[in-house]
């Protein structure tokens, strides 16, 4: 049953599947060093949303994010063959940036891209560089959005780094992954502020308490599910949020009625 | 069909850790009637945090107050050598007087070696008595011990889990490929697919489900357990055919 207090999660039960859409707003794609994935190509990820109700996925494939040099044309392959059920983000390396380039990349490929994805920790190197300015400033004025890879404390990512960016860019959509994971309260307070601010829940659930943490602090409206597909099984996420000490209100808030206001134009 | 969960902890802390605790039995039991968890392995974290005998006599006498007949306690063991616990062959019987399903082994917590001169004693008796052994590397025991412990004793009835959880596969999968006792504590097996992948090289027979609460959610493993593309009787079996198997086996109850 999950959690008698929620009709949806008794609705889940019943079938093994929501009663209503996901929208998912950080995964990843292919193989990876350090893990063995039971399945981890785009076909396979398609057949694992359909299997549990995923309407749309937004992604950075790991030869995208580890090989600045070839990776990307994956993720554009992966787009054009399921075109009504993925969209990729760019990835952004910041020791081999050419912003000309991949900015045209993006721009020139509506079909393919909603933003640029940007790991400060994986790069060693922080996120509120004015190196990436050109960056922010092409997602600011066209409005696609920019996901990062948060972490509470980090001196790359950390909430600080994040906060000056939204300061500078006030309009830009940025979408924190991990939500400041292990400093989630102190993160969404010290931005929470801008309010083209979201914080996803990727790595969330390997915590109890933080997603709780997170919605009273930033209230749901401002939270987006995510995955990191496929090292987390859709349904880890989708039974943390059924689990947690949140409304059902605040359930369909994660899991499609934010994500659907956000992608308004784009599927 | 019954839901068992092999991997339950309660017990006041003051680390902080984990971070939303479930301090009291009584705390557990509301969680599993919210959640719809029938019973399970239930360890008090006093065993680690406080002694041993503290911790085994509290979690003895709750599930004996709480007379859930699909709810067992679990143990924690020590070798014979100090002679703080029941010595290795009263072990059989103390566990099935008490409703103690499992044993588990912290070695770094409890601070010996885990090596054969220290534990042969204790795990032969277990091995010959099919007591179930909890070696999960979030008990602090490493990975290497546990491949060197099953290596020593292949009959051991061993319900394995890593709290590393990448990459999961690669450690765990030779353990349920060469050992014919090895169970799996999916708590922390949270990859997509795992389950599927899992039940389809080892068979369900070898699975078993977990939550880790009060660490994380119990939603998050119900709801990858309930959803996973397998047979009904294969979802029976590791959400807890099994556990009620291999625990009424050791000790009767």
């Amino acid at each position: 049953m999950i959690n008698r207090e929620s009709a949806l999660a008794q609705a889940f039960w019943e079938t093994g599947r929501l009663p209503c859409d996901i929208r998912d707003f950080h995964a990843h794609m292919d193989e990876h060093a350090e893990i063995y994935f039971p399945f981890s190509s785009a076909d396979e990820m398609v057949a694992d949303m359909d299997i549990n109700g995923v309407k749309s996925l937004l992604f950075c494939g790991h030869f995208a994010l580890y090989d600045p040099l070839y990776g990307e044309q994956y993720n554009v392959e992966a787009v054009r063959k399921y075109p009504d059920r993925l969209r990729a983000y760019h990835i952004i390396h910041s020791r081999c940036l050419d912003p000309e380039r991949e900015i045209e990349e993006v721009d020139e490929n509506p079909d393919v891209y909603v933003g640029f994805k940007l790991l400060g920790d994986y790069n060693c190197f922080p996120v509120d560089d004015p190196c990436h300015d050109p960056y922010y400033d092409y997602l600011q004025q066209t409005g696609k959005f920019l996901l990062l890879h948060t972490w509470g404390g980090s001196p790359y990512d950390g909430s600080r780094q994040v906060a000056n960016i939204a300061k500078r860019f006030q309009k830009l959509t940025v979408f924190c992954g991990h939500s400041f994971f292990s400093r989630q309260i102190e993160g969404v307070k010290e931005t929470k502020q801008y309010e083209n601010i979201y914080y996803e829940l990727t790595a969330i659930p390997i915590v109890r308490g933080y997603l709780e943490d997170i919605v009273n602090t930033a209230g749901s409206e401002r939270v987006l599910f995510g995955t990191d597909l496929p090292w987390f099984s859709t349904m880890h996420g989708v039974g943390m949020v059924l689990s947690a000490d949140i409304t059902d209100e605040d359930r369909r808030n994660i899991f499609y009625r934010n994500g659907e206001r956000l992608l308004k134009g784009i599927f | 069909m019954d839901i068992l969960d092999c991997h339950l902890n309660f017990g006041a802390t003051n680390n902080g850790v984990p971070y939303r605790n479930c301090d009291t039995f009584e705390d557990l039991q509301e969680e599993l009637a919210r959640s719809g968890i029938g019973g399970g392995l239930v360890r008090c974290a006093y065993s680690s945090t406080v002694g041993v005998n503290y911790g085994n006599r509290f979690v003895a006498d709750k599930v004996a107050a709480a007379g859930n007949p699909l709810m067992w306690g679990v143990w924690a063991a020590l070798p014979p050598f100090t002679g703080e616990t029941p010595p290795p062959e009263a072990l059989p019987a103390a566990m099935a007087e008490n409703r103690i399903g499992a044993l588990y082994l912290s070695p770094k917590t409890h601070r010996y070696v885990a090596d054969p001169l220290t534990l042969d004693g204790l795990l032969g008796v277990c091995s010959d008595a099919k007591l179930p052994v909890i070696l999960n590397t979030c008990y602090g025991i490493t990975m290497e011990q546990i491949y060197a412990i099953l290596a020593r004793f292949p009959k051991l009835s061993a319900i394995v889990g890593d709290s590393d959880c990448w990459p999961n596969a690669r450690r765990l999968y030779p353990l349920a490929a060469a050992y014919e006792r090895v169970y799996m504590d999916l708590a922390y097996v949270m990859d997509a697919g795992g389950i599927e992948d899992m039940t389809r090289r080892f068979g369900a027979e070898k699975l078993l489900f977990g939550t880790a609460f009060p660490e994380r959610y119990t939603g998050s493993m119900l709801a990858v357990t309930r959803a996973a593309a397998i047979g009904e009787n294969e979802r029976a079996l590791i959400f807890g055919g099994n556990l009620k198997r291999i625990v009424k086996e050791a000790i009767g109850v």
